[in-house]
């Protein structure tokens, strides 16, 4: 440790190493004193814990005792449960066995009861107890006979007597059926038809009843188809008898639907309904069948539909438009009996079975009387167009130009959204929204093809102007005037195309029961398809007019410009100041122009009129101004001009004309600066005074010679 | 408002039971129905799709295929910015009609519709039509052409898209609203333009 001799330890140290010693001594001692005044706690806990130790062997000796008893107990509990599913069982097999005896005894009492009420002819007491017999579990019965057949032959014979009887008893409700269905004694086939499910025959009672019901409804419907035939043709329903008669075999039909329903609900039962009405369809649909397809030869609706369309032989006469007008009401009217009839059909199965909607529809949408609807739909459409297509012909062919003193339209406009409106309304009384939905279709389809091409034509002909030529033109006076009124026509239909189909999407939903809003909206949809094409034909219009009467109007009226010397002295600017000859003559002029369009323009048209005017008169004008020298005095004479045109103008218009004028403006603006450096002004940034421009850099630098006072090297050094 | 860009309607036509309701039902509402009946008059859906960021909102007719149902289904042609005619690949009669229906959407639609051949049922191992029939059909009558399972969704999402695209791009080269897209007059010109762009492509 003190291996070298450099390694003195001082008195000093030694005495610091030996206090620190001292002072662990110290320690050491407390903490041993603590120790053992331990001990004693440790040892007595010690002896607790030893003395626990024992009582907890007979802890374990209760603990096992538990055990055991708990185990006893479990099996007791299984035991006395298994006791008590055999005791279940056991009863079970008690309550079944006096259930058996039970149908055992009303077995022999049935077999009794029946034979005693065959006897005496009592249908109803016979198949009563039937009935009682058809309930009991037919299997176990003839167990039961089996197990017993040694010593009791009665169960065999009751059995017998009994299966006998059943077979006696369907025989002869059967044949009793049969026979007062023959004599129509109703009373006997009601009887006879609540017996049926008594003996188990629901499938042939229905069957049979419905055929019954099917001749019943035979007689009535010939009796129908008799008076159809016979009706006179002076009759005020002769028109429509055929769908009187078909109204007649729906109402027959409904109305035995309506009696039966509740005697079926008791009698079959409810499930039974759905059955009993697509057998008694099978009836209707033969009815119905056989007047459709006499309404079908009658009317000559086959021969009608080939020489609609029929292009290829011009000697056919066409069908007459009235004539088809009446043969569509009676369509739509035979179309609005089905869909009630179907309705109802639909209603009395809803009503009970709720779940059984679609097979609701199917009883219907599979009978042939659907499928010869669907087919008359079908016709109905190709009527309902041609109707449509030749009245909206006719109302083109009858046209006339109306309104003297009022707006020029023609009678067309009105007569053919009239007949539109007639015939989409008809459609809707069929109930079907498809057929609406097709009539819709052509309606645009024949607004687009036939009126926006008639206008189309027309506008795009042109509007003769006054020209050299045109004063040789026959009737001049008369195809401006149809060119007028179909200007106006367009903006008229325009109107009218709109409110129809708002008009159609409002009222048609309500009055179609089920309406699928979408399908019908996107129908509806198309009418913009004719409104755009109006508009078209409208702003072609005005196209025409631009140039056969605005431009050359104007551009005649625009030659006394150049009459004036802009570069003037005082005299000659005092004398423009107070009358200036070229502007109140322009005034003049269009004014007399637009009072004369006016009376034959509608406020629209005329509007659009006026601003085409204001716009072209500002176009002359800036022309001729910038063919125009001008000084101080001849700048500020223009401004006057052109003030006084857009005051003429705006008060002239409905509309907002200054924008036409904006570019005649700043080019005045231009001429009337006092110096040319004034120009920077309206070209700095921070200047108020700085506006869009319309003109280019090059068209204000030329607008700038213009001013023959301004030198060329100023203006060369305005920066633009 | 409902928010979309463009709006087409679409209407689907051919024989009865070439499967047009199960190719609408597949694309509209991702299903196949079993034991589909015939179509009764016309049906009409609606689905919204997305293509290049776009909402383009197809409204789809699908007509009942029965004669009896013809005059209510011809009203639709006009209207149409696409027609899809149908056919049954294992059912020559069905193929057979093309022409018929050909002539029927010369006579009624307009004739900037854009036109599509499908045929159908191709899960079916019974083929009749063999592909190149159809698609040689298609190309003499300047129609595009796709073959089609609605049961195994092949190619059907495929088949709308293409022609929303199509009817997209047509109205955006030409700038017509998406509001009134037969605004134009009906002339030859028009006529030659769809032509040249079904050429082109």
């Amino acid at each position: 440790m003190m291996s070298s001799d450099g390694d003195y330890i001082t008195p000093d140290e030694i005495k610091n190493a030996l206090e620190l010693l001292d002072k662990d001594e110290i320690a050491s001692k407390k903490r041993l004193t603590a120790f053992s005044s331990q001990w004693h706690t440790v040892i007595n806990e010690v002896d607790s814990v030893s003395k626990q130790f024992s009582s907890l062997n007979s802890l374990k000796e209760n603990l096992f005792q538990i055990q055991t008893r708990i185990n006893d107990s479990s099996k007791l509990a299984e035991d006395i449960s298994s006791k008590v599913r055999q005791l279940d069982k056991i009863r079970g097999r008690v309550s079944e066995c006096q259930k058996r005896v039970q149908d055992l005894l009303d077995l022999q009492l049935c077999s009794e009861g029946v034979q005693i009420a065959m006897k005496n002819d009592e249908l109803e007491q016979a198949a009563a107890h039937v009935h009682r017999y058809l309930s009991i579990d037919q299997t176990k019965l003839q167990r039961t006979a089996d197990d017993m057949a040694q010593d009791c032959s009665m169960i065999t014979n009751a059995l017998k007597h009994l299966q006998d009887a059943t077979e006696l008893l369907q025989n002869t409700v059967s044949k009793r059926f049969e026979q007062a269905s023959l004599t129509q004694d109703s009373k006997s086939i009601e009887r006879y038809f609540k017996i049926f499910p008594l003996l188990g025959m629901h499938d042939i009672g229905l069957e049979k009843f419905v055929d019954y019901l099917g001749r019943v409804l035979q007689v009535s419907a010939d009796k129908n188809l008799k008076n159809v035939m016979e009706t006179s043709l002076s009759s005020n329903r002769a028109s429509i008898v055929f769908a009187d008669g078909l109204t007649f075999v729906f109402e027959e039909v409904a109305k035995t639907i309506e009696v039966q329903q509740p005697l079926i609900e008791t009698h079959y039962g409810p499930e039974y309904i759905f059955k009993f009405l697509s057998h008694l369809q099978m009836h209707c649909d033969n009815f119905s069948n056989v007047l459709l397809q006499t309404f079908l030869k009658t009317r000559k609706i086959k021969e009608l539909l080939k020489n609609l369309w029929d292009e290829s032989d011009l000697n056919i006469d066409k069908p007459d438009s009235k004539d088809i007008d009446l043969l569509i009401e009676e369509i739509v009217l035979i179309l609005a009996r089905y869909d009630l009839y179907s309705k109802f059909v639909c209603k009395r199965i809803n009503a009970d079975l709720e779940s059984k909607t679609s097979s609701a529809k199917l009883i219907l949408n599979n009978s042939k009387l659907c499928c010869s609807v669907q087919e008359l739909m079908g016709k109905y459409l190709e009527f309902e167009r041609y109707y449509m297509e030749e009245s909206i012909k006719k109302a083109m062919m009858m046209d006339t130009i109306e309104g003297d003193d009022d707006a020029l339209t023609s009678s067309m406009v009105d007569d053919v959204f009239f007949i539109i409106r007639k015939c989409v309304m008809r459609s809707l009384r069929s109930g079907s929204l498809d057929v609406l939905c097709a009539v819709i279709n052509n309606a645009v389809n024949a607004l687009e093809t036939d009126m926006c091409t008639f206008f189309g034509q027309i506008l795009s002909a042109g509007y003769p102007g006054s020209g050299y030529f045109n004063r040789f033109t026959p009737d001049l006076e008369k195809i401006r005037q149809t060119f007028l009124a179909s200007l106006n026509n367009t903006e008229v239909a325009i109107e009218y195309s709109k409110s129809l189909s708002q008009t159609f999407r409002e009222e048609i939903p309500i009055k179609l029961y089920d309406c699928n809003t979408d399908k019908l909206d996107s129908c509806l949809q198309d009418f913009s398809r004719v409104n755009a094409s109006l508009v078209t034909s409208n702003r072609n219009g005005f196209r025409q007019l631009q140039c056969s009467l605005v431009e050359p109007k104007l551009l005649a009226w625009m030659e006394p410009f150049y009459e004036q010397n802009y570069k003037m002295n005082e005299s000659e600017f005092t004398q423009t100041e107070a009358d200036n000859p070229f502007v109140q003559t322009l005034i003049l002029n269009v004014d007399g122009l637009l009072r004369e369009f006016k009376a034959k323009l509608t406020s629209n048209n005329y509007d659009v009129l006026v601003v085409a005017l204001a716009a072209e008169s500002s176009v002359q004008l800036e022309k001729a101004v910038m063919k125009t020298e001008f000084n101080r005095l001849g700048s500020m004479a223009l401004d006057k001009v052109v003030r006084t045109l857009i005051n003429y103008f705006s008060g002239a218009s409905a509309w907002p004309i200054r924008e036409k004028f904006a570019r005649l403006v700043q080019i005045t603006t231009v001429l009337n600066l006092e110096r040319v450096s004034d120009l920077n002004e309206f070209l700095s940034p921070d200047s108020g005074m700085r506006f869009s421009w319309k003109l280019t850099p090059d068209s204000i630098k030329q607008i700038l010679k213009l001013r023959s006072d301004f030198r060329e090297d100023e203006i060369r050094k305005i920066k633009l | 408002m409902e928010d979309y860009k463009f709006l087409f309607k679409v209407v689907l036509v051919g024989n009865a039971g070439v499967g047009k309701t199960c190719l609408v039902r597949r694309f509209t509402q991702g299903m196949f129905p079993p034991g589909q009946g015939a179509t009764i008059g016309v049906d009409f859906m609606i689905k919204t799709i997305e293509i290049d960021n776009e909402k383009v909102k197809l409204q789809i007719w699908d007509t009942a295929g029965q004669e009896r149902f013809r005059s209510i289904t011809q009203s639709y042609y006009r209207s149409a910015h696409a027609l899809i005619l149908i056919y049954d690949i294992t059912s020559q009669p069905t193929f057979d009609c093309l022409n018929d229906w050909l002539r029927e959407i010369d006579e009624y639609a307009n004739n900037r519709v854009l036109r599509v051949l499908v045929g159908n049922k191709i899960d079916k191992e019974d083929r009749e039509i063999p592909s190149h029939v159809g698609q040689d059909f298609a190309q003499r009558h300047d129609m595009r052409y796709l073959e089609t399972s609605a049961k195994q969704a092949d190619n059907v999402e495929k088949l709308f898209v293409q022609i929303a695209s199509e009817l997209m791009e047509q109205a955006k080269s030409k700038g017509i609203s998406t509001e009134s897209p037969q605004s134009l007059p009906f002339n030859t010109r028009t006529s030659k333009t769809i032509n040249d762009f079904c050429c082109n492509r």
